[in-house]
């Protein structure tokens, strides 16, 4: 089944092409990379997806609906979870906290004036930390984590909504090597378990080799080649717009 | 047709005043990221330095032309230099502190210059001089006009070709532009920012005291100016974009021209109704600011703002919970005040009543500028609508008490779904300026309705009911009320949907990619705080039994701010002891002292400096680090 059905859409700013009739899909429980320089589009690509942007041309259906005039709460509503380059989460909670609004939004629970919120889906929250590691940080300020702590909470926010595609914008930027290769490795463990649909963007090329069912390779807002990883690693262009020629040699 | 010309052509001249000061503003605005409440205040003080300049140099004979000018300029001057002085001693140490806080110390700067110029020249209007060699009229399309007003048309493209020149072919104006793009690089880049602030904030009051100082053939030079044209100031720099100074050109003339076109139409009969358009420029204002920022929302000219980081401190802490202690407080001071009315007399008894009203406008305020993170400049309009609601409900339609205390809330929550609606789809100064045109529109109403709201006179005779009549009885009924609303605030703030504010809050960003529609929930905070306002506007209108038009102007918004601001936002106790000690500094201090606004503004200003987070704010934080 197609999750994500993406045709032709182009962005342009101010006369400059960002995205140029972009193209591709991608399949129930199938975790696909998107790279390319910086500047090729990836992050604007993501912006038209999750509804904070307008895409000039094209359209965007998620399991047949289409998304692509709709706004980014609805899109999100609808089984999508984003995470952003740089880590958003609500600063003035606690981690269990920030797990425990998504599940309340992800239920419509937000619209009650009178219950206590912080005895609401509590156990879910602390289910859902145990998961990612960071029970023993449940009850720790936002705003006192580590930027690599922060990602995960993000993450736990994202999959709290029980998304079946997740968008994840360069998801290791800012950790140290280690914490990468932990983190996505959990989130390939997550998708397997869950058929969650996975589209990252990522400049650790041992990262995205590890982990894509398939690559997407952007450059100056065209997709210049995709498929498997290995048939990525030989294609000339990739090489030549990205890879370099170092990475090529198995 | 002539008149039509003339009306243009003082539309124009008014255009020329209005850009000088909001040039000013703006400038500082861009480059400090403060918004100068002051620059109303420094204005005055450049007329009132005119008059006395002029007056001294003339040396009683007449007015010649080098006393005349000289008079002027030195009058703009020191309004330049009392500027540099103000950013040295007071907002330097501020910058670091929340932007509210910084609003805060340039409004004791206001009370502080007031008094100033009370003390100085005195409460009647000062008239000064004619332009030596400008006193005549030319005659245009056979009808006259002023001379100096031709002058000063003429100041305001000169001064923006000046200004121009400044910022575009000097160094210093190399680094203003630089700093107003972006603070921390430029910093990072080695510029002396103490130097440039300071520099700035004088060329920004110096043209303030300037457009004042030109005022003085015009206008007499009057105590209360400050105001009227602070607001004026603040509607033209937003329109024109903060920070662009020839989009302060391009909203000066828009805004002058709008003005004099009312005046010029003057009144306008429609569905039986008069309206005298002349009497409601400041409504006509308001709206094609509200026009302005709907379809632009970063004014004609402005773009986005960078957003500034996080200063140190600002950070939102973890909202307190009550801890045993803390509901033990709480209940001590509710058990107290229920036992008042047995030892106080009269008069400690009405002020309690004030202070129980007034916390409870300062938390519905708290409510949206805390947990929900908007600033709101025109909180007033919801405690007085609440309370002229209830006012006409009982005089007008002849409902009891009882019902009339519950029609107030309504009228407000209504207005509050109204202007609401328009003010989230603004963040930040614009947004905090829009609640401040709706403000003024709903004042503008009241004060020109006559025939309904009694104008300026107001409405008297708004009794309570026979058995609420004693004294005592509305204690209790206040008490209970107040405390209820109160109560049920802040179990709101911690319920999901206060949750769901802060949220918004933290991050809109993350808000809406976990499915929460910002905007309605932001639109729904104002629903509450218009409300609670509300019921505090009735309460208020049935303890005074009258009210005027006051209760929804400019000042009273103001105080709820300055409550919510010495309180400290990041705490729900905050705005109650704001309330307490405003409420109460105001009356110690009118009662005995004739200058209590310098003394309150001296006072603010000392608590800006020294607590940044607000009396409670500071408090707890001292705890925490204690513990």
């Amino acid at each position: 089944m197609t999750i994500l059905r993406v045709e032709g859409i182009s962005k342009s700013y101010s006369g400059a092409l960002v995205l140029d009739d972009l193209s591709f899909e991608l399949e129930a429980g199938e975790i696909i990379a998107m790279i390319g320089p910086n500047g090729a589009g990836k992050t604007t690509c993501f912006n038209i997806l999750d509804g904070q942007l307008r895409a000039d041309r094209g359209q965007v259906f998620f399991a047949d609906t289409r998304i692509s005039s709709m706004e980014t709460h609805e899109i999100l509503r609808l089984g999508v979870g984003r995470t952003f380059q740089i880590a958003a989460t609500f600063h003035s909670f606690t981690v269990a906290e920030n797990v425990q609004i998504a599940l309340l939004a992800n239920r419509g629970l937000l619209w009650n004036l009178h219950s206590a919120a912080r005895d609401l889906c509590r156990d879910e929250a602390q289910r859902m930390l145990e998961r990612l590691g960071m029970l023993a940080q449940a009850a720790q300020s936002c705003s006192a984590l580590s930027y690599g702590d922060l990602k995960r909470v993000e993450l736990a926010i994202a999959l709290a909504g029980h998304p079946r595609l997740l968008l994840m914008d360069e998801p290791t930027a800012g950790m140290a090597p280690r914490e990468r290769l932990e983190l996505m490795a959990l989130v390939a463990r997550l998708a397997r378990e869950r058929e969650l649909s996975v589209l990252f963007t990522e400049h650790d090329m041992d990262i995205v080799f590890a982990h894509a069912d398939r690559i997407l390779l952007l450059e100056q807002g065209r997709l210049i080649c995709q498929g498997a990883p290995a048939e990525v690693r030989a294609d000339p262009r990739a090489r030549r717009a990205y890879l370099g020629h170092d990475l090529g040699a198995p | 047709m002539s008149s039509i010309v003339l009306q243009f052509l003082n539309g124009l001249t008014s255009a020329s005043t209005l850009f000088l000061v909001a040039a000013g503003l703006s400038l500082i605005f861009g480059i400090t990221r403060v918004l100068n409440f002051a620059h109303g205040s420094l204005y005055m003080l450049g007329i009132y330095l005119a008059y006395s300049a002029i007056g001294v140099f003339a040396g009683g004979g007449g007015v010649t032309h080098a006393a005349f000018w000289g008079g002027i300029l030195i009058a703009a001057t020191v309004v330049g230099i009392v500027g540099a002085l103000l950013e040295v001693t007071v907002l330097r140490r501020v910058y670091r502190s929340p932007e509210l806080f910084q609003l805060l110390a340039t409004f004791a700067v206001v009370l502080l210059a007031k008094d100033l110029v009370l003390w100085l020249w005195g409460p009647e209007d000062l008239l000064g001089p004619r332009a030596p060699g400008l006193g005549g009229a030319v005659e245009i399309l056979g009808s006259p006009f002023p001379e100096y007003d031709l002058f000063l048309i003429a100041v305001g493209p000169l001064i923006l070709g000046l200004l121009w020149l400044l910022l575009h072919a000097t160094r210093w104006g190399l680094l203003i532009r630089a700093a107003t793009q972006d603070r921390e690089m430029a910093a990072a880049l080695g510029i002396n920012q103490k130097l440039l602030f300071t520099s700035a904030f004088a060329l920004g009051a110096f043209l303030a005291g300037l457009g004042g100082a030109l005022q003085i053939p015009r206008e007499p030079a009057q105590h209360f100016l400050d105001f009227t044209v602070i607001v004026d100031a603040f509607v033209v720099v937003v329109v024109g974009g903060m920070g662009s100074i020839p989009g302060a050109f391009l909203a000066a003339l828009l805004i002058g021209e709008v003005k004099a076109l009312c005046i010029g139409i003057g009144d306008v009969g429609a569905f039986g109704f008069s309206i005298s358009l002349p009497k409601l420029t400041l409504v006509v204002e308001s709206l094609v600011m509200a026009a302005v920022l709907i379809f632009r929302p970063w004014g004609l000219m402005g773009r986005a703002l960078a957003v500034l980081p996080d200063p140190a401190g600002a950070r939102q802490a973890l909202l307190e919970k009550s801890t045993p202690r803390m509901r033990m407080a709480g209940i001590a001071i509710i058990a107290g005040l229920a036992v008042t009315p047995a030892f106080a007399n009269e008069y400690s008894l009405v002020l309690i009543i004030d202070i129980l009203i007034f916390a409870l406008f300062a938390s519905s305020l708290h409510f949206l500028m805390g947990p929900s993170g908007m600033a709101s400049f025109g909180h007033a309009a919801y405690f007085g609508l609440g309370a002229y609601g209830a006012a006409l409900a009982f005089k007008h339609a002849g409902f009891p008490m009882e019902i009339s205390i519950v029609i107030g809330p309504v009228i407000a929550t209504i207005a509050a779904l109204a202007f609401g609606w328009f003010c989230v789809r603004l963040s930040g100064v614009y947004l905090a300026m829009l609640t401040l045109a709706f403000a003024q529109i709903a004042w503008s109403v009241v004060y020109q309705w006559d025939s309904l709201t009694g104008g300026s006179n107001g409405i008297v005779g708004v009794w309570p009911a026979p058995w609420l009549s004693g004294r005592v009885a509305y204690f209790y009924l206040v008490l209970v009320l107040c405390g209820a609303a109160i109560g049920v605030l802040r179990r709101i703030v911690f319920s999901p949907f206060g949750y769901a504010l802060r949220a918004c809050r933290d991050s809109p960003l993350r808000a809406a990619a976990i499915g929460i529609d910002v905007r309605r929930f932001q639109w729904m905070a104002f629903l509450v705080a218009g409300g609670f306002a509300g019921l505090a506007g009735a309460l208020f209108a049935f303890s005074k039994g009258s009210i005027s038009p006051e209760v929804l102007a400019i000042g009273q918004s103001v105080d709820g701010l300055v409550m919510v601001l010495l309180g400290g936002v990041q705490t729900l106790s905050g705005p109650l002891v704001g309330a307490a000690v405003l409420t109460w500094l105001q009356e110690l201090v009118a009662r005995h002292i004739d200058y209590w606004r310098a003394l309150l503004g001296l006072i603010i200003i000392v608590l800006v400096v020294a607590f940044p987070a607000g009396i409670v704010g500071q408090l707890s934080s001292r705890r925490r680090t204690a513990e």
